[in-house]
């Protein structure tokens, strides 16, 4: 009898062979290594424990829980979970090690159910505070009993452990570049420029498995190529971090984020002209080019315009910067974007007791930069690019926008003196508005009276002696604080504008310098100030009517103070520019002690007190009221959302439990029937054995479509030759005479044609694999467990 | 190999916008780091690659279907490792075409020999050529490729399986069987010429004994009868008109290599032989035992076959001239015109694979039951 299945003993990877030229019928595969116990398996799970690790740390500190809890018991667990893998994949026992893991956290999860949730809410709500930080939004936060994170992590860290233990496995290099995008990702997504301990951690295991790619790593002799190209890397890499640590190489670096991150600003947001320097006061090229339209703002009623854009809060070496997200007083921002006002529409909300007259403008903005969007100060609610939980408390962030219109108030100069007379009255709409406006007063005093150390070791004596006459800087009134950054500006910016432009190098001359040397002095005074960017309509270029072009000339720096009462206003100190100051700002304010305001009429010395128009006497008891009437429903996180979360919770973990108990029974059925199978092709009786095999095989086949149906399996056979080649239709067809022999002869099966039929069995299903579509796999593996 | 260096190519492009993004020291280390690899791989492959020795063994011979070990031997003695090497190993069957590609990835640390163990074989007898077609020297992202110089190839013969068969050979009215001519190097079965005489060995017939002679040297003498070289047998196959299946051209190898065992056992010598379609010219072997045929395999089975061209009819006619013989076996899959013309040379039985018409006809599937009893 020709038999050729018989001898057909190239195990394993044939398959892979025929996958490539299945028509050839000569047998050509790589012998498969045999596999290394020990040092082979330590070492995967070396690397199974550096990549959980990895993950363990980056997660944990993207939700920042590593300030909390320290990582290493996590780890420690983590690290004795897979040194456990290790230990039973040496011994062949590693099939229970998932099942395993599955049940200590299905323990896990039932007798810690509750703290593991609140641990997993308590994650969720750092990765909100990490992605409000970065961009200002707020996410949903999931209510918490503050207990203790632990339970949540070491649930967290057994998945992970699995899902590594898989990728050092099955997809090494994968693995590698999943790591990177996703840590690009997180630094993009959440606007964080800073790479720490974890995130550098994360990217060596990433090189690691980069460097292992290809190689199977528990096969003999296929470890070395890994350990010599770590050798290589550490050595070349070591090599490198040298060289950076000489002196001018960090400085280089921090300047090839600078200019990468202005490449990328400019190459998104402006065009080939640049007219604001947008903080960048050190960088900025004062001679760009000239004379072209920067917006076109279309009034309905002309008037004078500040159209604020860049607003900077902290000085640093030349450079204004926005603040940080107000992570500590989203609360309160939140709570006053929904019920009360935004921090750009404050004056709005304030002269809304007065039912004013509005404005309606819309802006196209041609060449400044869009970014920003520019906004007059007296911008009412209900307009573009506001979002109640998007926290942006200076300037309104357009992200490309370009065009865009919004409601203002009309003449807002001519009413602030009316309105800072009606906002002293006790009537149900000021007093709610003053109960919002102290809270926010707070946060503003708060942000915006810091001052640049460096600057002030310079600037201090000279600001000490401008308010001399008055006391200690620190212990000043409001009235004699601006009176004396009045002093302070007109002789710095006068005769002694030599030591100023020594003090404050950059753009010397321009209203960028006046107005960071204006924001510095009314801060060390005492005065909530900050440096603001954008473009200024004369009233005389308004009255021009329809669209106006706003060229680059109207592109100014101005300082802004906070004026009690009504928020933030304009500030013209630019020599030259005095047309624009007090009564003819937009705002209508001048600068305090200017314009018949009495500085010294203080009846305090804290920030914010004072008498007559700036409303400084109701903050006491605004403050109180704001605490009486801070009530539960009116909050985020009132007792009916409590209540509705509570029972998402209990319901979250039922359905959590449910869910593994149904993963539990599943594996377990499905190992009970795949021994159960096994049992048959092991049985004892070879005929009854084989009958299994072949009848399990033909199952295979008719899952491609190669269904015998009431005919005879030599067409199966002829079909499988033309689609998978000669040699397994050979095969197939020997296989199919041996059935026959073992059904409808007396024909004594021998124990080699078990190994044969199990080949067949194993080459069919491999074929089957290949062609069947994922979720007939999946169906085929978990539901009928045919394999 | 793609899917490493797109994966590089991601690493590297990753780290390097991380670099710009965070202005990071180590992100950058980690940048230079994944591109120094590369081009300091480089020169070091470049020396490497005229010192390395890489050879391949194969086994002589391979049961038809079975496997055998193929070592690829790696020699590195230099002192720099090569993290990557790529070998495309090439098997190809010379008999009926058919080649397999296999890329083996291996490595070779500084003075070391590093073995990679093949499973090699064919469901098809043969003659197995395995060469490495491409050594390549990588870095350890595999990205700039260094040839190498390749590894001598070796060759390995596949035997094809054998089946019980009968062969009938008839007298030849056109030849004359009675013979005086016996063989000199081989005994027979014509008890009537006497081949050699010698002592007694045990085994032997009782009919071999030489009475007289036991009688005379009172020990036993036995003869062994000579070999009448009288039915001399042409096994003739043609391998043009060769239509390239695999299937067909294992049959007609089987067919033929079985007949010459055959004739082998019933003591009929015979001369084999094929047409080789490259060089156009007819391979006649006379064979006398089954060392001469097995040593005729692995020529035999790499005579490449052609659809088209000078038959191997028409060589064989030109070949011999006046020689004849009392019968001529005619193998083939397409009958060649010349075929006629070969009753010259004797009694002309042809055995045509999956055609019908004149002659036996047999098919790749039961080749073995209808080749079984032959009558020529």
């Amino acid at each position: 009898m020709k038999n050729s299945w018989r001898n057909w003993k190239c195990k394993g990877a044939e398959a892979l062979n025929f996958k490539r030229k299945p028509q050839t019928g000569i047998i050509l595969c790589r012998r498969e290594e045999p596999e290394v116990k020990a040092p082979n398996r330590l070492l995967l799970s070396v690397m199974a424990m550096l990549l959980a690790a990895a993950w363990i740390g980056a997660v944990g500190n993207w939700c920042g829980v590593w300030s909390k809890i320290s990582p290493w018991l996590p780890m420690a667990v983590v690290g004795l979970l897979l040194a456990g893998w290790a230990a039973l994949s040496i011994w062949k026992k590693d099939r229970l090690f998932v099942p395993g893991v599955l049940v200590v956290l299905l323990m896990i999860v039932l007798l810690f159910g509750s703290a593991v949730v609140d641990g997993v809410c308590l994650l969720w709500n750092g990765l909100t505070e990490r992605y409000l930080a970065g961009t200002g939004r707020i996410l949903p936060e999931l209510a918490t009993t503050e207990q203790s994170l632990l339970p949540a992590l070491l649930v967290l860290g057994c998945l992970l452990s699995l899902l590594a233990i898989w990728c050092v496995q099955n997809a090494k290099s994968l693995t590698a570049i999943g790591n990177a995008a996703a840590l690009i990702l997180w630094l993009l997504l959440f606007r964080i420029t800073e790479l720490n301990g974890w995130y550098l951690f994360l990217l060596a295991v990433s090189l690691l498995l980069l460097l292992s790619g290809g190689w199977e790593l528990h096969r003999k002799g296929q470890i070395w190529p890994l350990l010599a190209g770590v050798m290589v890397t550490a050595a070349a890499s070591g090599l490198v971090l040298a060289v950076l640590l000489l002196p001018g190489a960090k400085p280089w670096a921090e300047n090839v984020k600078t200019t990468t991150a202005d490449t990328v600003h400019r190459l998104r947001f402006e065009t080939d002209y640049t007219a604001l320097p947008e903080g960048r006061l050190a960088s900025y090229d004062n001679d760009s080019q000239t004379g072209y339209t920067a917006l076109l703002v279309t009034m309905e009623q002309p008037e004078e315009l500040y159209l604020r854009g860049f607003v900077g809060e902290i000085y640093e070496n030349g450079v204004w910067k926005e603040a940080a997200a107000p992570v500590a007083e989203k609360d309160l921002l939140h709570w006053l974007q929904q019920y009360a006002f935004y921090p750009q529409t404050q004056f709005a909300a304030a002269a809304a007791v007065l039912s004013p007259e509005t404005n309606r403008i819309s802006v196209q903005n041609v060449n400044a930069c869009s970014r920003f969007v520019y906004t007059p100060y007296g911008m009412t609610p209900g307009s573009a690019y506001l979002d109640a939980a998007y926290l942006q408390p200076a300037a309104l962030d357009a992200g490309g926008g370009r065009n865009y219109a919004y409601s203002t108030i009309y003449n807002a100069a001519g009413s602030l003196q009316e309105l800072l007379t009606v906002l002293q009255e006790e009537t149900d709409a000021v007093l709610t508005y003053r109960q919002a406006e102290s809270a926010y007063r707070d946060l503003v005093y708060a942000r915006n009276l810091q001052v640049d150390e460096q600057a002030m070791e310079k600037l201090g004596e000279a600001l000490d002696e401008c308010c001399a006459e008055y006391g200690e800087a620190s212990e000043l009134t409001l009235g004699q604080a601006q009176d004396s950054a009045l002093e302070f500006l007109s002789l710095y910016f006068g005769e002694k504008a030599n030591e100023i432009s020594m003090i404050l190098p950059h753009l010397q001359g321009t209203h960028y310098q006046y107005a960071t040397a204006a924001a510095m002095a009314l801060r060390y005074y005492g005065v909530p100030a900050r440096y603001a960017e954008g473009f200024v309509i004369p009233q005389e270029l308004a009255d021009e009517g329809g669209q106006i072009a706003v060229d680059n000339s109207c592109a100014k720096a101005w300082v802004e103070v906070y004026q009690d009462g009504v928020g933030w206003l304009p500030l013209e100190l630019t020599p030259g520019f005095e047309a624009l100051a007090g009564t003819d700002t937009e705002s209508g304010v001048r600068p305090v002690g200017v314009n018949g305001v009495d500085p010294n009429a203080e009846t305090g010395t804290e920030a914010g007190e004072g008498e007559g128009t700036f409303l400084t006497e109701g903050k006491e008891q605004d403050d109180k009221d704001a605490e009486e009437n801070d009530t539960e429903d009116d909050l985020p996180g009132g007792g009916t959302m409590m209540r509705i979360k509570k029972a998402l919770k209990w319901t979250g973990i039922l359905l959590w439990i449910a869910a593994l108990l149904l993963l539990l029974l599943v594996i377990l059925r499905r190992i009970w029937l795949l021994r159960k199978k096994r049992q048959f092709f092991e049985t004892g009786d070879l005929r009854e054995a084989l009958g299994w095999i072949y009848a399990d095989a033909a199952l295979f086949l008719s899952e491609m479509g190669l269904k015998r149906g009431c005919g005879s399996m030599d067409a199966v056979c002829a079909a499988a030759e033309e689609r998978f080649g000669t040699a397994y239709g050979k095969t197939c067809r020997a296989m199919k005479q041996l059935n026959d022999l073992v059904i409808f002869s007396n024909h004594t099966p021998e124990e080699e044609h078990r190994g044969d039929m199990l080949a067949f069995r194993k080459e069919t299903l491999a074929h089957m694999k290949k062609h069947a579509k994922w979720y007939r796999k999946l169906w085929l593996q978990w539901v009928p467990c045919v394999y | 190999m793609f899917g490493l260096k797109l994966c590089w190519l991601l690493m590297t492009l990753g780290m390097t916008g991380l670099f710009l993004y965070t202005g990071n020291g180590f992100a950058l280390s980690l940048t230079i780091c994944l591109v120094a690899l590369v081009l300091c791989a480089l020169p070091v492959n470049l020396v490497v690659r005229n010192k390395l020795r890489v050879t391949m063994e194969l086994p002589v011979n391979l049961r038809k279907g079975d496997t055998g070990t193929a070592v690829l031997r790696v020699e590195n003695p230099t002192i720099f490792p090569v993290l990557r090497i790529h070998c495309q190993v090439c098997a190809e069957n010379r008999l009926n075409g058919q080649r397999q590609e296999l890329p083996v990835m291996t490595y070779a640390l500084p003075r070391s020999i590093s073995r990679i163990e093949l499973n090699i074989g064919d469901v098809h007898c043969g003659r197995l050529h395995a060469q490495t077609e491409k050594i390549q020297l990588l870095d350890c992202f595999g990205l700039i490729p260094v040839r190498c110089k390749q590894a001598e190839g070796k060759s390995t013969t596949v035997q094809p399986h054998t089946f019980e068969q009968q062969i009938h050979i008839l007298p030849n009215a056109n030849y004359s069987d009675d013979s005086e001519v016996y063989a000199e190097d081989r005994p027979g079965s014509d008890l009537t010429e006497t081949f050699q005489i010698r002592e007694y060995a045990e085994g032997d017939s009782p009919r071999q004994i030489h009475w007289k002679l036991t009688g005379k040297f009172d020990r036993l003498i036995v003869r062994d009868p000579s070999l009448p070289v009288t039915r001399s047998v042409l096994v003739f196959w043609e391998r043009t008109g060769d239509s390239g299946d695999p299937e067909k051209i294992d049959a007609q190898a089987e067919a033929v290599v079985t007949i010459c065992r055959t004739l082998l056992n019933q003591s009929v010598q015979f001369v084999v032989g094929w047409n080789e379609t490259d060089t156009q010219h007819c391979v006649l072997q006379p064979i006398h035992d089954l060392e001469e045929l097995i040593g005729l395999l692995p020529r035999l089975l790499r005579a490449r076959g052609q659809k088209d061209g000078i038959g191997g009819a028409e060589l064989l006619v030109q070949a011999l001239g006046d020689q004849v013989y009392s019968h001529v076996i005619y193998v083939a899959e397409t009958p060649q015109p010349a075929v006629l013309e070969l009753q010259k040379l004797g009694h002309v039985t042809m055995l045509l694979c999956g055609e019908t018409g004149e002659g036996i006809t047999f098919d790749p599937v039961h080749y073995e039951e209808q080749l079984a009893e032959l009558e020529v």
